[in-house]
């Protein structure tokens, strides 16, 4: 690695980002173990750690292992991650530090469609997803350019994504109340629950929120040049529109592929690249990978807490990060105010 | 060279327009004229930023054809208002050499070259760890010029570039395009400061609504009684030549060449 300069980087990941992502790491094989192995289920730790390693087949252990906990901790682990990915990715690009894709209504147009799918389609993976990514990228779209012909501050963004948000969080009330069977858990869904997360959905969803996190890293050299400006930007010969399409594309991607299996699950992609910005130099690509661990850290950790906490009874998660968000939110709008122009 | 003819360009309507206009390798070049005169314009067309209609052409090349790293290659621009940016001063300089990286890898040892040339060339070599968000609006300006002349181009175009300048500042600025002038870069500065405009540069442009009323090498051997009229006609103002008073003290020295009276 080539010395830059006076700090001992190189453009692409300081000593501390390095040190700050091989923490992550180790922390979130704990968070993942934790997950997997703790729970309230009859089967202990010790019977699932051996059917892990090719024991008890055909026993309890052995189904609770495969066909919930590792579903369910991997569901955590993508969803929070991938989130955490795209809140980055709108808030760079639209230069906003209050963009998420829960703030802007992503996540709510991404569910709306998703129990739309699930009405017509109700048995069908793949209509899900591929409603939701619909979903996600109209109401992206659509709040961009309500604000784009409001003229784009952070203020008329933000407020475009709470009206949008609001509108088709009525629409999926209208659904789940008028056809409660479109949706299995309806508070899993509207607070954001993981107690769906199983099979061949997780899979498809974890395999997408990888492509999208490849497609961001692959992005991450232009977005760093948002934070710039528009016209800073352009004279360093970025394709300024193009980025910024493609960027908002793949978080809705991104977000779609978590809110079919964890439903509108709020908060995470504000607080966690918040966090990270916070804490690192802004180099684009060494923070995706670190939002990436630490939404997935801070996802598998609250569903952990949501499962055991209240025992029998199980929270869903999104009630966790509303707890831990809410005041992150309002910390960022009360110290950050005037950086934001609020 | 920047050839421009019969250029016109705007925001969905025309703003300006250019009969002919020529930018050179080796001088500077000022635009002057008064607020809403079109110089921004001007400058963001020139850099190829803005579409325009006409013939635009860089060292023989059409600049709206180019890719847009080529473009940054060949010619950079500096707009008005910078950022007070969340990274320190030297993150700030290496994003100047975007236009020669891929889409992964990290700097090469040419780009650490440039940028250290950069950061000493315009001297911020002491806040280069400093955030660019925590810096003066001087130090700010100097900081996106290092940015700037890490970007490498053979033309730099810079839009008020003394905006948010004291007169030390200013002083420093002119040692700088002088020093890349002298390395053969072709420099275009736009700005409403008579004196420091007709001082620095070795061509002036004069704009009113769009369009280029004068042009003309502000000095006694060039065109400066033409120039001091268009200058009149489009911002009401006379520019002439200091003389210098011999019985001031001849420790005193006048800032700027050039004068404005009305």
């Amino acid at each position: 690695m080539k010395k830059f300069h006076n700090n001992n980087d190189n453009f692409l990941f300081s000593h501390k980002d390095l040190l700050l992502m091989t923490g992550s790491i180790l922390i979130l094989l704990v968070a993942l173990c934790a997950s997997i192995f703790i729970g309230n289920d009859s089967v202990r730790a010790g019977e699932l750690i051996n059917a892990l390693f090719g024991g008890g087949k055909g026993t309890s252990a052995e189904l609770i292992l495969y066909k919930v906990r590792i579903p369910r901790a991997l569901a955590a682990l993508f969803c929070g991650g991938g989130l955490a990915v795209a809140g980055l990715l709108l808030q760079l690009t639209l230069n906003n530090t209050l963009a998420s894709p829960g703030v802007l209504g992503i996540n709510a147009g991404a569910g709306f469609f998703v129990l739309l799918a699930g009405l017509v389609f109700p048995y069908s993976v793949a209509a899900k997803q591929l409603s939701a990514f619909l979903g996600a990228l109209l109401t992206a779209l659509f709040v961009y350019g309500i604000s784009y012909k409001a003229g784009v501050s952070k203020t008329t963004l933000i407020l475009s994504g709470v009206a949008v948000s609001s509108l088709f969080a009525a629409g999926s009330n209208t659904i789940i109340t008028i056809f409660p069977s479109a949706v299995t858990d309806k508070n899993a869904f509207s607070l954001g629950g993981l107690s769906g997360a199983t099979g061949i959905a997780v899979a498809v969803t974890c395999l997408m929120i990888i492509a999208g996190t490849i497609f961001s890293l692959i992005l991450s050299r232009g977005i760093g040049l948002f934070s710039l400006g528009d016209e800073v930007a352009a004279g360093l010969g970025l394709n300024i529109n193009l980025y910024r399409l493609l960027a908002i594309i793949c978080a809705a991607f991104i977000s779609a592929a978590a809110v079919s299996v964890c439903g509108l699950i709020s908060f995470v992609g504000l607080l966690v690249p918040n966090l990270v910005r916070m804490i690192t130099k802004p180099r684009t690509l060494a923070n995706i990978f670190l939002c990436f661990f630490a939404g997935g850290i801070l996802l598998l950790i609250c569903d952990t807490l949501a499962r055991q906490l209240f025992y029998p009874y199980e929270l869903p998660v999104g009630l966790f990060l509303s707890f831990l968000g809410a005041p992150f939110f309002i910390y960022i709008l009360i110290v950050k105010r005037r950086r934001l122009s609020l | 060279m920047i050839e421009a003819k019969n250029l016109s360009s705007g925001y969905g309507r025309d703003v300006i327009e250019i009969d002919e206009m020529c930018i050179k390798k080796g001088e500077i070049t000022a635009i002057i004229g008064c607020n809403g005169s079109g110089k921004t314009t001007l400058l963001k067309t020139l850099s190829g930023v803005l579409r325009h209609r006409g013939k635009l052409l860089a060292d023989d090349r059409n600049i709206s054809l180019l890719p847009k790293k080529e473009r940054a290659r060949l010619i950079s621009y500096l707009p008005q208002s910078l950022k007070g940016v969340d990274m320190d001063t030297e993150t700030l300089v290496a994003h100047g050499r975007y236009p020669y990286m891929g889409l992964y890898g990290g700097l090469r040892e040419s780009d650490i070259e440039c940028i250290k040339r950069a950061m000493a060339i315009t001297d911020v070599n002491n806040i280069a760890n400093k955030k660019v968000s925590a810096i003066s609006g001087g130090e700010r300006q100097r900081a996106y010029i290092a940015m700037s002349i890490a970007q490498d181009a053979g033309y730099m175009l810079f839009d008020e570039p003394c905006t948010y300048m004291d007169i030390s500042h200013q002083l420093k600025f002119i040692e700088i395009i002088r020093k890349l002038k002298a390395q053969g870069k072709g420099i275009v500065i736009t700005s409403h400061d008579l004196p420091f405009s007709f001082t620095v540069s070795d061509k002036i442009y004069i704009m009113k609504e769009g369009r280029l009323t004068g042009r003309g090498k502000p000095d006694d051997s060039g065109d400066l009684e033409e120039l001091s009229k268009a200058t009149k006609k489009a911002m009401g103002v006379n520019i002439i030549r200091n003389v210098i008073n011999s019985s001031l003290d001849s420790d005193c020295k006048l800032i700027y060449d050039y004068s404005i009276v009305h």
